[in-house]
């Protein structure tokens, strides 16, 4: 890591540890659900951004893991053996799914995804084990080594934690020769398989990963929330974090943390302002697709991009263009928009 | 009986929908969630017509086709303004952009309407029921059946006997070599999103009467009329139709004797024809995108 | 394998239909370790195809493909690569998004069989003196920090076989190596290939429009046509053949 990053993580890690004392407790679940959410938007960027995997239906792991963490709190279980079993519940789950759409791809793996997590939410939503429609409420984490999480602050500091460690390993997943792989594998499957890549066994274990992701974040998302219904494994739960990983940039490795945070922010904002803010999020969804299509952290790449084009004038492209390119840029206007799932820049054009 | 007869009107209402869902499928390649959209904007646009009230059925059945008409229209500004950079981009971008215009729809709905349910009653002389073989069935499910009959029949004619059925069917195989033949891919696009916003908004102004009408219907209808898409085979109106009835019979059997397993059969079986033939009963592969 | 000296693929009795189509009827080919060989034949001969059986492209309707004595015919693709297969293909298929290093930082990770492991980095810094390497052999190595995208189609082309190479093959499949180069850059692709296998000896099964390229590169010749083998040997003998003038030689001369 370079020193410039390790720089900004320290600044992130104080921020973390001093953010209940500037904002307030009041304003603290709101920053718990973000905190979850670019947990939630970093595991679904795993299969978008990396492995160019479309799955519609990431929302059943996280619920499955909001469920397990409901059930097992019951049972006063100890908080990081429940977001363990989180994960883990999360990711068989994930597992068994990637089995069942192995020889699936593109559109119809889309879909597939889609009706599985359909299929699971009708289900837990009749399952009177699980609460049924209400779902479960009255859900809290027990004290652990004498610290009570009834204290806002302290619940702040379990999700950081849990969320860093979760960022951690997505973090090390994508710079390891399986991450490289699955990036190659987004870009042309075929030649993969021909360096002798079992695409579909890396693309399953690349969805049971995420699954655990997301059932780390379900997991958090229980304790926070303190109930858990069937509607976290609604459909549209599964289009949240895809918004948030568009917004932010699905190229990079911050890019879904960024949208996620923009987003819960925006949300919460037009919460008090607005009766419909999905009027609003979907003109916001469409500028990203159409205008911005890698995100918000690639402007400063296109402002650079602009610059460069402006100064070399007309018919200055050669070996520049080759540059603004490799920013993920179209390069001339007018050009067909780049297209965000097969997107550009390798991870190092996050530093430019 | 009764269980035959709101089977038959509910898979009827889900084909008008998913007929239009799968003709833009599979001309324009396309998957549109915004479609649910333009069902609740044909819902609510025939509900503001109809001013909430009992109307005698010659001039209901007329309102409902305006709001139909005034349906297509949003629809067609929307593949002017939208649809038209979509095509563009790859299928999960594009499908991602039509479920941003479905939260456009919805929220634009909430913001008109608001988010409490309005209804909209049956036209005068369909009010009340029948009994067929010692079962009360409603008058106006026959409107719904015969509507479906109608526009089941009337698609086929379209597709198979007219200039504008053999360009649409020659677009869907191949829109390069059919504009190359003469064909004008981009009026063929408007004209078949058109004729599918046109059904959905037909759906949902027929569909009126028989919910509560709230921005929501938007999403929740969406689903069951992929899950007809799916089965019946991407592109394949007589595969949405077999599909549409099945599962609207599917769903009133087991919604009467085993009511927790009505929703979640619907997503089983549209996994697990995705599964076993992804192209669906009556569809083609060459749909599916395999290099996604 | 008590055989002194196994042969580095042989195709057995092979049918392959596509849509009612014979794409290759009961062919048979064998080539011996260490032998350049060509496969030659008008366009719609079938060699593509036959690449494809071989490489794990298409199943065969009949018959059997063995690599280096294993029976390689049920295998799916990325198993005939751990079995010794490597290929280039006719466009050259690189991964368009990365730069030319991590390309071949790819199909390193893929030869170490550390690709899979996602909890370490290590792998990859395994892998970058074997990249380098590679680089320098194909002549890439100015070219490392390049992004594949903007290559031209020569460099393209050694870039897939730098990372063909990496793989360790005990057969390398070239599809047309020259097609789409300039004179200049065919002529050193030749050079290239003929410094290979002087160096390794690796077994190269190619096919090739250029008669020239065929003719400086390989020690065999199979003919192909309409998914029949018409004969297979020297170069010097099957040029002479009457049989071959007429339905390839002569057509394009």
């Amino acid at each position: 890591m370079t020193r410039r990053g390790l720089a900004g993580l320290a600044v992130l890690a104080v921020l973390v540890v001093v953010w209940p004392q500037v904002i307030g407790s009041g304003q603290l679940f709101f920053w718990d659900t973000a905190a979850i959410a670019v947990l939630f938007a970093t595991s679904v960027n795993l299969l978008f951004g990396s492995g160019g995997i479309p799955s519609f239906g990431q929302a059943a792991f996280y619920g499955v893991g909001a469920y397990t963490v409901a059930k097992v709190a019951g049972h006063a279980w100890p908080v990081p053996a429940a977001l363990v079993l989180a994960v883990l519940v999360g990711g068989v789950v994930a597992f068994a799914t990637s089995l069942i759409t192995w020889r699936t791809t593109g559109l119809a793996f889309a879909m597939l995804t889609l009706a599985i997590a359909q299929a699971l939410y009708t289900l837990v939503e009749k399952v009177n084990w699980l609460g049924g429609y209400n779902g479960l409420p009255g859900i809290s984490a027990p004290s652990l080594w004498g610290v009570n999480f009834f204290n806002q602050a302290n619940l702040w500091y379990l999700n950081a934690v849990w969320v860093a460690l979760g960022l951690l390993a997505f973090w090390r997943i994508r710079r390891s020769p399986f991450g490289h792989t699955l990036n190659a594998i987004r870009q042309d499957p075929q030649r993969a398989a021909f360096l002798g890549v079992n695409v579909r066994a890396y693309r399953a274990v690349a969805f049971t990963l995420a699954g655990c992701g997301a059932g780390l974040a379900g997991g958090l998302f229980a304790y926070t929330n303190q109930i858990v219904s069937p509607a976290s494994l609604y459909w549209t739960e599964s289009a949240t974090p895809i918004i948030m990983l568009l917004l932010g940039g699905m190229t990079y490795f911050w890019g879904p943390a960024v949208g996620a945070v923009l987003l819960s922010a925006l949300l919460n904002y037009l919460d008090q302002v607005t009766t419909s803010y999905l009027f609003y999020i979907g003109i916001l969804l469409l500028a990203v697709l159409l205008l911005l299509p890698q995100g918000v952290l690639s402007i400063p790449a296109v402002a650079q991009g602009l610059l460069h084009r402006n100064r070399d004038g007309p018919g200055g492209g050669g070996r520049r263009r080759r540059h603004t390119l490799a920013m993920g840029l179209a390069a001339e206007p007018g050009d067909p928009a780049p297209a965000p799932l097969v997107p550009e820049p390798t991870d190092r054009a996050s530093t430019p | 009986m009764i269980i035959l007869a709101t089977g038959l009107t509910d898979g009827m209402l889900i084909f008008l929908v998913a007929s239009g869902l799968t003709l833009v499928l599979g001309v324009m390649r396309v998957v549109n969630f915004s479609h649910g959209g333009f069902f609740m904007v044909g819902a609510y646009l025939a509900y503001e017509l109809l001013r909430g009230h009992v109307q005698p059925i010659w001039l209901f059945v007329l309102l409902i086709v305006v709001a139909s008409g005034a349906t297509a229209v949003v629809g067609l500004v929307s593949e002017r303004v939208l649809f038209r950079r979509l095509y563009r981009l790859p299928e999960v971008s594009s499908l991602l952009g039509t479920y941003a215009l479905l939260l456009i729809l919805e929220g634009g709905a909430q913001l008109i309407w608001g988010q409490n349910p309005v209804t909209q009653p049956e036209p005068s002389g369909l009010v009340h029921a029948f009994t067929v073989a010692g079962a009360e069935v409603p008058r106006y499910d026959i409107l719904i059946v015969v509507a479906g009959v109608l526009t089941a029949a009337v698609l086929q004619l379209l597709l198979k006997r007219t200039e504008f059925g053999r360009q649409l069917t020659a677009v869907a195989e191949d829109r390069y070599m059919a504009g190359l033949l003469g064909v004008n891919v981009n009026r063929v696009f408007a004209a078949t999103f058109a004729l599918g916003i046109f059904l959905a908004g037909l759906g949902g102004a027929l569909a009126g009467p028989t919910l509560s009408m709230v921005p929501d219907i938007a999403v929740t209808f969406i689903l069951q009329a992929f899950a007809v898409v799916i089965i019946g085979g991407f592109g394949s109106i007589g595969g949405s139709l077999i599909a549409a009835l099945a599962l609207g019979l599917l769903h009133s059997f087991l919604a009467s004797d085993a009511p927790s397993l009505a929703d979640f059969s619907l997503y089983i079986l549209m996994a697990a024809v995705l599964v076993v033939r992804p192209q669906g009963l009556l569809g083609s592969r060459q749909l599916l995108g395999e290099n996604l | 394998m008590n055989a002194p000296e196994p042969l580095a693929v042989e195709v057995r009795n092979v049918v392959k239909r596509f849509a009612g189509n014979t794409a290759l009827d009961d062919v048979e080919l064998a080539v011996p370790t260490g032998q350049v060989h060509a496969v030659i034949g008008p366009n719609g001969a079938g060699k593509s195809t036959l690449f494809g059986v071989i490489a794990g492209e298409h199943r065969p309707d009949r018959g059997s493909v063995h690599v280096a004595g294993r029976d390689v015919t049920s295998m799916s693709a990325h198993r005939r690569v751990k079995a010794g297969v490597a290929r280039a293909f006719q466009v050259a298929r690189v991964f368009s998004e990365m730069t030319v290093e991590e390309n071949v930082t790819a199909a390193v990770v893929a030869a170490h069989d550390t690709s899979r492991v996602f909890w370490s980095g290590r792998g990859l810094r395994r892998a970058r003196q074997p990249v380098a390497d590679a680089l320098e052999q194909m002549g890439l190595a100015d070219l490392r920090e390049r992004q594949a995208r903007a290559l031209s189609q020569g460099d393209r082309k050694r870039l897939e076989i730098a990372m063909a190479l990496v793989l360790e093959p005990k057969l390398l499949l070239l599809d047309e190596p020259t097609a789409g180069m300039s004179p200049e850059e065919t002529a050193a692709t030749v050079e290239l290939v003929r410094e290979l296998w002087t160096r390794t000896g690796l077994t190269v099964l190619l096919t090739e429009h250029d008669m020239q390229v065929v003719f400086g590169l390989a020690q065999q010749l199979t003919v192909l046509n309409r998914g029949h083998v018409l004969c297979t040997g020297d170069p010097g003998v099957v040029r002479e053949r009457d049989d071959v003038k007429e339905i390839y030689l002569g057509a394009s001369a």
